[in-house]
């Protein structure tokens, strides 16, 4: 056998029998890769893609512009309050940029977020109307399992020490889970009509993937 | 001339003949890690780690500075935030503005209405805002909403727009207020405008020892 018959990568040996394979032989991309573009695979070729144009985060969610919008129009309806209510998040166009997450929402009002596996830090809070002094407690939840600790809104915090209006925790996710937020505990806190355009305005659910 | 004597990227072959080359060894600027990508080197391909670094950060150092309850917001004024300095270090490519004009309670060069977000630094990423802000106890019932907003901090609230959900606050209890930026390519204004206020003085000493501003690249 002769070195001379040998290709690697379809490079031949040179006179010293030394073959210098690139990394990414130029039939494999498409264009030319100019200094600090990345490759990215479009199916058939590595393509070269621009720094600025590179999406490197792994992904956030962000519910929440200040909108106005009454919440007797969200699945809750007009209706009064009790502990274990899901509570409704109104964004007309969220933002989502995590891979195989979704959003349910009806006519702007989100009802959960399903998340895939991994890690994730996650800020939820809003701000309600109170028929009298009164406070409500939520945090967010799988199913009957409570994920996060609580955030609190009202001007009667004192059963939670004048806790924080932010529920907020990195959870551990190791299949595909869907999160609502719900109340956990409250006191007059005033029914779906009375809220008005409040939680709109104020509702945040930030998420970020940790990993 | 045997085959064994062929090497290829200077490697030869070992004593079972075969020659086995990892990605590692082909990369010119450094080993692959995970979530690494592929980037192109001036002379080759290197693999470095696809968190890009920012210089862009924004963070407030801790100071205890007492206001002038004379100095009262207004709506649609902008929230001012005492400087301490050692803030600077993370902020090169967002320039701090100070107060005055008449979106600010007071003029002075030791506090922040505004930051002005370099447009090539931060262009197409997105940058999340959070700033919590202390209760005020000017008056009993005192109370502001406030707001994330982008556009100049010196005209009036319509021409701005929000980039997050309200945040609300009274006498006893402070808040948090989020925001999500996406810089455009042009050099921008952020700053936390008052959507409701009452009774709301610029700050105490105790309320600027707790107030904490950051902005943090997450795409």
């Amino acid at each position: 056998m002769s070195h001379n018959k040998v290709t690697v990568a379809g490079q031949k040996p040179d006179a010293n029998g030394s073959i210098t394979v690139p990394f990414v032989s130029t039939d494999q991309i498409t264009g030319t890769p100019a200094t600090n573009d990345y490759l990215k695979w479009n199916g058939t070729y590595w393509e070269p893609t621009a720094n600025a144009s590179l999406t490197t985060g792994v992904g956030h969610i962000f519910i929440g512009q200040g909108e106005s919008d009454n919440y007797s129009n969200s699945p809750h309806g007009t209706g009064s309050f009790s502990a274990n209510n899901q509570i409704y998040f109104y964004d007309s166009s969220p933002v989502n940029t995590i891979t195989g997450a979704t959003i349910t929402s009806s006519s702007g009002w989100i009802s959960s977020i399903t998340l895939p596996a991994g890690d994730y830090l996650i800020h939820a809070k809003t701000l309600f109307e109170f028929s009298a002094d009164g406070y409500c407690l939520y945090a967010l939840y799988d199913g009957s399992t409570r994920l996060t600790p609580g955030g609190v809104v009202g001007e009667l915090r004192s059963p939670y020490n004048g806790g924080s209006d932010i529920a907020m925790g990195i959870i551990q996710l190791a299949s595909s889970t869907t999160i609502t937020i719900k109340i956990q505990a409250l006191s007059n806190v005033d029914n779906g009509t009375a809220q008005g355009t409040t939680p709109s305005k104020h509702n945040l659910i930030s998420i970020e993937k940790l990993s | 001339m045997s085959y064994r004597n062929i090497k290829v990227n200077s490697t030869s072959p070992d004593v079972s003949n075969d020659i086995s080359i990892a990605s590692t060894n082909l990369l010119d600027a450094g080993r692959a890690g995970v979530n690494c990508v592929l980037r192109k080197t001036s002379t080759g391909w290197g693999s470095p780690s696809c968190l890009k670094s920012y210089a862009g950060h924004l963070n407030f150092e801790e100071d205890t500075h007492g206001g002038n309850t004379n100095y009262r917001y207004d709506a649609e004024d902008n929230y001012c935030t005492r400087k301490a300095g050692g803030e600077y270090d993370l902020t090169l490519n967002i320039t701090f503005e100070n107060t005055d004009g008449i979106y600010a309670p007071l003029s002075n060069s030791s506090w922040v209405k505004s930051y002005l977000f370099n447009g090539t630094a931060f262009n197409n990423k997105k940058v999340l805002l959070k700033a919590v802000i202390g209760s005020n106890r000017v008056f009993v019932n005192s109370n502001y909403t406030i707001q994330w907003m982008t556009g100049n901090p010196d005209q009036t609230i319509t021409n701005s727009t929000p980039l997050g959900p309200m945040s609300y606050s009274n006498h006893e209890y402070g808040s948090i207020v989020y925001g999500l930026y996406t810089g455009s390519g042009t050099n921008e204004y952020v700053s936390i405008r008052f959507i409701d206020v009452y009774g709301c003085a610029i700050t105490t000493g105790a309320i600027s020892s707790i107030q904490s501003i950051t902005a943090k690249i997450i795409e």
